[in-house]
C-alpha cells in the first residue's frame, strides 16, 4: 500500500514537473524568439503600409548601414561580454575617421598609411582604456568617460573643428564602391563578423571573456588571466570602432567632428539586443541581428513618415525592450535551472 | 580604540583632488591676471549652479550603489515645458508645479523600472533619458523658446545683496542634502543601501521603498536643475541636458576622489563641480582654445579617479 501511495506521489510529481518544465521551456523560447516575432510584426506592418520597404534598393541601404555600425557594435559587445562598458566608442570612431581624412586631404598622405594611422589611433586609445581598467582598476564607466573628454578635444584640435569635404576617390570607393554588385563595407563586415564569431565561440579566449562577464570570482579562482583578457577586450573594441568611423567617413565623403557621435547609442542598443537574441549565446551573431533590427526599425519609421523627433523615442524604447527581455530571459533560465537540480 | 597613523599616501588617496583643486586655483591666480577677481569667481559659482544641483541628485543615487543618467533628458524636457508654458501665458506657479511633476514622474518611472522591475539602473535610466529627449523634441518641435518675462527671470537672475540668487540655491540645496545624508538616520540607511543591501533588509528597513524614494528625490532635483538652468540662460535650447550629461557624471566622479576615496559624497561633488568650471574659466583666461579644455578636464578626472582606485586591487565590473 505504501508502495502504491509513494508511486502515486511520484507520478504526480513527475507530471507536475513535466508541465512546469514545459511552461518554462515555452517561456524561454518566447524570450529567445519573441524578439523575432516583435520585429516580424513590425516589418509586416511597414511592408503593408509602405511597399517600398521591401524593395531591393531599400534593403540594400539597410544592409550597408548595418555593416557600417556592425564593427562598433561587435566591439561594444565584446567589452560588455566581459562585464565592462566603453563610452568612448563613438569618439574613437570619430577620431580614426578624422585622422584618416586629415592625413588624406590636408596632408596628402597615401591611402594605406592614412588608413593604418586611423586604425592605429583607435588601438592606442583602446590600449589606454584597457590599461586604466585592468591595471589601475578604474571603473570602466569613469575611465572611458575621461577618454571621451580627451578625444573631444583631440577631434576639434586636429582641424580646429573644420569639416573636411574633399577626399580622394579611392577613399570614397571604400564606402560607396561595389565589387560583384555587393558594396565593399559588406565584405569587410562579413569578414570581421566571421573572425569575431570564431574568436568568441571557438577559441579559449572568447570563452574566458564570457566567463569573466558571467562570474569574475569563479574566473579568479580557476586561474583565468582576468587582467590581460579585460585589457584585450578594450583594445579589440578600439580596433573595431575605427572601422565604423573610417567607413562612415568614406561613405559620406565627409569628415566632420561629430561623425561618430551616434555610434555610442547604436552600438549599445545592438550589443544589448545581442545579449538577448539567442538567449545570451552567440553574442556576436546576436549583435549582428541587433544591428539589423535597429537600422531597419529606424528605416521603417522614417518610411512611415515619422520625423526625427520620434527617433529618440524609438531608440529609447528599443533599449528598454532589449534590457527587459535580457533580464526576464535570464530569470527564466535561472529558475528552470534551479528546478532541474 | 586604536588610533591609526595617517600616512601621506592615505592623504593623497583621500584628498588628492582637493589638493589639485587648490593647486589649480593658485596656478590660475598667478598665471592669469583676471582670474582671482570677485567678478570672475562669482561667474564660476553661477555657471556651476545647474551642474552642481543636478550632480547632487546623481550623488544621492550613486550613494545607494546605482546610477541614474535620466537627467540628460529631464533637464531638457523641463526646460522646454517651462519656456513653452510661460510663452502660452500660464501663471508661473502652475508652470513650476508642472515642472516638478515632470521630475516626480520620471523619478517614479526610474523607480518602477529599476527597483520594481529590477532592471540594471545604467541602461534603464539611459532609456528614460532618450524617452525624455523624444518627448522634449515632440513638445517644442525643435525650436528654441526664449523667456522674455522679466518677472519670471527674476526668480534666478537677481542678486540678494552681493550674492547672486542661483548660488544661494546651490548652497541651500547642498546644505539640505548634506544634512540629510550625514545627520539623519535615513541618510545613513541610504549609505547602507549601497554598502550592503541585505544587511539593511535584515535590520527591518524596507530597502525597496527607500531606494524608490531616492530615485524619486533625484528626479525632483533634476527637474530643479532644469528649472534653474533654463531661467539662468533665459530660454530653452534643444536638448539642453545633453552637454551637462558628461559634466555631471565627471563632477560626481571627481567628488569620489575628493573626500572619501571611491565613495560618492556631497562635499566632493560640490568641489568637483567647481573644479570643472574653474578649469574652464582658467584655461580660457589663459587663451587656450575652448576645445582643449575637455582634454584637461578628462585628464584630471582620470588621474584623480585612478589615484583613488588603484589600490582597490581588482577589476571593477559594470553590472548589467
Amino acid at each position: 500500500m505504501s508502495k502504491s501511495n509513494s508511486s502515486a506521489i511520484w507520478a504526480d510529481a513527475q507530471s507536475r514537473s513535466v508541465t512546469e518544465r514545459w511552461t518554462q521551456k515555452s517561456g524561454r523560447s518566447l524570450f529567445r524568439y519573441g524578439i523575432f516575432f516583435i520585429f516580424g510584426i513590425f516589418y509586416a506592418i511597414v511592408a503593408i503600409l509602405r511597399p517600398g520597404f521591401l524593395s531591393l534598393g531599400n534593403l540594400y541601404d539597410i544592409l550597408i548601414e548595418t555593416s557600417i555600425i556592425s564593427f562598433v557594435s561587435f566591439g561594444e559587445a565584446i567589452v560588455v561580454a566581459a562585464g565592462g562598458l566603453d563610452l568612448s566608442v563613438g569618439n574613437m570612431a570619430g577620431a580614426a575617421a578624422m585622422l584618416t581624412c586629415h592625413l588624406l586631404s590636408n596632408l596628402g598622405v597615401g591611402l594605406v598609411p592614412s588608413l593604418l594611422a586611423g586604425v592605429a589611433v583607435g588601438c592606442l586609445i583602446g590600449v589606454g582604456n584597457g590599461l586604466m581598467v585592468s591595471r589601475l582598476h578604474m571603473n570602466s564607466l569613469i575611465a572611458t568617460l575621461g577618454t571621451m573628454f580627451i578625444l573631444i578635444g583631440f577631434l576639434y584640435g586636429l582641424t580646429g573643428g573644420v569639416t573636411i569635404h574633399i577626399v580622394p576617390p579611392n577613399f570614397k570607393y571604400l564606402g560607396n564602391g561595389t565589387f560583384l554588385s555587393v558594396p565593399i563595407p559588406m565584405y569587410i563586415s562579413g569578414v570581421v563578423f566571421v573572425l569575431a564569431y570564431l574568436f568568441m565561440e571557438k577559441t579559449r579566449y572568447g570563452r574566458y571573456v564570457r566567463m569573466i562577464g558571467g562570474n569574475i570570482e569563479a574566473c579568479r579562482l580557476s586561474g583565468v588571466d582576468i587582467k590581460n583578457l579585460t585589457f584585450m577586450t578594450f583594445v579589440l573594441c578600439g580596433f573595431l570602432s575605427t572601422f565604423s568611423g573610417i567607413l562612415l567617413a568614406a561613405r559620406q565623403s565627409i569628415g566632420n567632428v561629430d561623425l561618430g557621435e551616434r555610434f555610442l547609442l547604436q552600438a549599445f542598443i545592438a550589443a544589448m539586443l545581442g545579449t538577448v537574441i539567442f538567449n545570451g549565446k552567440y553574442i556576436i551573431a546576436g549583435t549582428l541581428f541587433g544591428a539589423i533590427f535597429l537600422v531597419s526599425v529606424i528605416n521603417g519609421l522614417t518610411l512611415l513618415g515619422a520625423g526625427p523627433q520620434w527617433m529618440y523615442f524609438a531608440q529609447g524604447s528599443l533599449l528598454l525592450i532589449a534590457i527587459l527581455a535580457n533580464y526576464y530571459s535570464k530569470r527564466v533560465t535561472v529558475k528552470s535551472r534551479a528546478q532541474r537540480r | 580604540m586604536r588610533k591609526q597613523a595617517i600616512t601621506t599616501k592615505e592623504i593623497i588617496n583621500n584628498y588628492g583632488a582637493t589638493f589639485a583643486f587648490i593647486a589649480a586655483i593658485v596656478f590660475f591666480s598667478i598665471a592669469s591676471r583676471g582670474f582671482f577677481s570677485g567678478q570672475n569667481l562669482q561667474n564660476i559659482l553661477v555657471q556651476s549652479t545647474s551642474l552642481g544641483i543636478c550632480a547632487f541628485g546623481l550623488t544621492f543615487v550613486l550613494i545607494t550603489g546605482e546610477i541614474d543618467l535620466s537627467y540628460g533628458g529631464v533637464i531638457g524636457l523641463v526646460g522646454a515645458v517651462l519656456a513653452g508654458m510661460i510663452k502660452d501665458g500660464h501663471p508661473i506657479i502652475l508652470v513650476t508645479l508642472v515642472c516638478f511633476a515632470i521630475g516626480l514622474g520620471t523619478g517614479l518611472l526610474n523607480a518602477i523600472l529599476i527597483v520594481g522591475m529590477k532592471l540594471p539602473s545604467f541602461l534603464a535610466s539611459v532609456a528614460v533619458m532618450f524617452l525624455c529627449m523624444g518627448a522634449e523634441r515632440v513638445y517644442n518641435q525643435g525650436i528654441t523658446t526664449w523667456i522674455r518675462d522679466p518677472e519670471v527671470l527674476s526668480i534666478v537672475q537677481t542678486h540678494l545683496g552681493p550674492i547672486p540668487i542661483p548660488v544661494l540655491y546651490l548652497f541651500g540645496l547642498f546644505a539640505i542634502c548634506w544634512f540629510l545624508q550625514t545627520q539623519t538616520r535615513a541618510g545613513q540607511y541610504i549609505r547602507a543601501l549601497g554598502e550592503n543591501i541585505s544587511a539593511v533588509r535584515e535590520v527591518g528597513i524596507r530597502a525597496n521603498i527607500l531606494k524608490s524614494l531616492v530615485f524619486i528625490a533625484a528626479g525632483l532635483v533634476f527637474a530643479f536643475a532644469g528649472y534653474i538652468e533654463t531661467l539662468r540662460i533665459g530660454g530653452a535650447v534643444m536638448y539642453s541636458g545633453k552637454p551637462l550629461l558628461l559634466f555631471v557624471l565627471a563632477a560626481c566622479f571627481l567628488g569620489t576622489a575628493t573626500f572619501k576615496a571611491g565613495k560618492a559624497n556631497f562635499p566632493g561633488t560640490l568641489i568637483g563641480a567647481f573644479f570643472l568650471y574653474t578649469l574652464l574659466s582658467g584655461f580660457t583666461g589663459l587663451g587656450m582654445k575652448f576645445y582643449y579644455v575637455p582634454v584637461a578636464q578628462g585628464l584630471i578626472l582620470i588621474v584623480a579617479v585612478a589615484i583613488s582606485s588603484i589600490r582597490r586591487g581588482k577589476i571593477e565590473q559594470v553590472q548589467f
